[in-house]
């Protein structure tokens, strides 16, 4: 039987939803889902390097889109988290999302990113050097959430068009369906016009008038790297969920930093941070 | 209804525009069928982990049949691919499974045959159209049950893989999970790892049980997978002739309106048969359509 199906009710539900390991399997076992986008991701990557332009633009629009994805993983978590439980991490709707996301490109303390991504205060805290490089991470947490955040509000549309639908005009169809001057199409030309990089246009008839969604190379190879800061971001709050101080592996006994939270400092303070934390170093 | 009686103007404002969206969006549908199979033909010795792969899969070939049944609908109810995209959806939904025989004659474009005929748009091969109609009605039968079996095979797949490909769409959020019901009393419930399935978990609210949906990666699923790609790549292909054709013949047919001629097309008729084998009173007629695969 390829799919097998229970229904659990409400009254054991709870077994599942509240049990205080529920976040901590889900994500666990959410990492071979991770190694594989990032396996897909990177042969994307080749294969754009390599392609014709009509399939570099599709190639680009399915790299964009797995980001995207990735990133709505994020926007599970932070949702499980800001309401303490009780989601299975793939219920969250788009309404949610979006406000979530709006929320979350704007500046966020230090403390709500330590809190969400399980980061203890150093036991070293009142050293300065460590002190700070604590500080540094956190600031980079909450950039990291900032950027994901603008990265999904900026190509959420995008995306549903290419995924959901997608029904689109090119440029040279909009010119022989509506070859006389009309405003809206005039608008797209002269915006079209203006970037550098272009990828791939669609344009979607939207009313009596056209809209549009454009990619570009840049957006290609930074929609990448937020597919991996997304993944560092979720396996920053899924490994730091259950710690064994008693284990003899670093990985299973300390905190774990992964790359984002400490790019920004030196090899030295990396290993001060870790030292004083103790961290363990991804 | 005779040519001269089509207005130009709409022809070219709102028959154009359609045609052009349905016939770029099966372009994309062939595209995401083509990386559907380089994906999964990719070396999985690279990958860490067996089954990965095998969920790209699953979630894009659920996406091409989403998306073909989408443009179904789009065409057989006109509606606009951009302001109408959650009608697009609940259409999809609510049509019946197996579906109306008139729902497959619009989304096919069957039911314009005999209005194009009648107009003189096509040419009735030295019969009146109702004769014409009569002789070609076994074949657009045995058509339309082809068509039938296939767009029943894509629902059925697309309800029941529907959970797995949200998740996947929607943080890429299936878990390779088992979960293990022991009953009771006490009833114990818990989760563990498990690479050979994916489960997801739907739970709306907190007051309303739980669905728990395991997939296996097993033989049937296999067979599944490769039927209904089998299946749609197929209606892709002969859908994207269908309005390959027709957008060749629109400058035509413009010429014709614009001039009130009769006899605009040349050659095969555009509309798809699936009526094969012939008998040889039926295969003249099928001669002049387009056979589908």
């Amino acid at each position: 039987m390829t799919i097998q199906s229970v229904v659990i009710d409400v009254e054991h539900a709870g077994q599942l939803f509240d049990a205080p390991t529920f976040e901590n399997v889900l994500l666990g076992s959410w990492e071979q889902v991770s190694l594989t986008t990032q396996f897909v991701t990177r042969d994307l990557l080749e294969r754009i390097k390599r392609d014709e332009p009509e399939w570099r633009a599709y190639h680009s629009w399915e790299l964009i889109a797995i980001s995207l994805e990735t990133v709505e993983m994020v926007g599970n978590v932070l949702l499980h988290h800001e309401r303490g439980g009780g989601r299975a991490l793939h219920e969250a709707t788009n309404p949610e999302l979006a406000e979530l996301f709006e929320r979350y490109e704007r500046p966020l303390p230090p403390d709500a990113v330590q809190t969400f991504l399980r980061l203890p205060t150093p036991k070293d805290s009142l050293d300065t050097v460590v002190g700070a490089c604590f500080r540094t991470a956190l600031d980079s947490g909450a950039r990291a959430l900032n950027v994901l955040a603008s990265h999904w509000r900026r190509f959420a549309e995008a995306v549903r068009w290419f995924r959901h639908f997608p029904a689109h005009l090119t440029l040279d169809d909009v010119d022989a369906i509506d070859p006389g001057p009309n405003a809206s199409k005039d608008a797209i030309f002269q915006e079209i016009a203006a970037m550098d990089d272009l990828l791939d246009v669609a344009v979607v008839p939207d009313g009596q008038g056209f809209g549009y969604q454009a990619i570009r190379e840049p957006d290609v190879q930074f929609a990448a790297r937020m597919t991996y800061l997304a993944i560092e971001v979720v396996l920053t709050r899924g490994g730091n969920l259950f710690l064994n101080p008693e284990s003899d592996v670093p990985a299973e006994r300390y905190p774990k930093l992964y790359p984002f939270l400490v790019r920004r400092l030196s090899p030295e303070n990396r290993s001060r941070l870790a030292a004083g934390g103790p961290y363990h170093l991804i | 209804m005779s040519v001269s009686e089509f207005d130009p103007v709409l022809v070219r404002a709102d028959w154009v525009p359609r045609l052009r969206l349905a016939t770029r969006i099966l372009r994309q549908l062939e595209r995401r069928h083509v990386y559907l199979e380089g994906i999964t033909s990719l070396p999985h010795s690279d990958l860490p982990v067996g089954n990965g792969l095998e969920l790209e899969r699953l979630s894009r070939a659920w996406m091409l049949v989403d998306n073909l049944l989408g443009v179904y609908a789009m065409v057989a109810y006109q509606l606009n691919a951009r302001t109408d995209r959650i009608a697009i959806s609940q259409r999809l939904r609510e049509e019946a499974v197996p579906p109306s025989r008139e729902f497959l004659e619009r989304a096919w474009l069957w039911s314009s045959l005999p209005e194009a005929l009648s107009s003189g748009a096509v040419r009735p091969l030295g019969v009146t159209p109702e004769e014409y109609l009569r002789r070609l009605q076994p074949l657009t039968d045995r058509t339309l049950e082809r068509l039938t079996d296939r767009y029943t095979r894509q629902r059925r797949f697309h309800e029941q893989y529907a959970p797995f490909a949200m998740a996947h769409r929607h943080g890429r959020a299936a878990f390779h999970l088992r979960v293990e019901v022991t009953e009771g009393p006490p009833v114990h419930i818990k989760l563990r790892h498990d690479s050979e399935g994916i489960t997801v978990l739907r739970r709306q609210r907190s007051e309303r049980p739980v669905q728990v949906h395991t997939l296996l990666f097993d033989q049937e699923y296999q067979d599944d997978v490769a039927a209904v790609l089998h299946n749609t790549s197929a209606d892709i292909r002969n859908y994207s002739r269908l309005l390959a054709a027709l957008e060749a013949g629109m400058p035509d047919f413009l010429d014709a309106i614009e001039r009130g001629a009769t006899g605009t097309t040349r050659g095969r008729l555009p509309y798809i048969l699936l009526a094969a084998p012939y008998t040889a009173d039926e295969q003249p007629i099928a001669n002049n359509f387009t056979e589908g695969e």
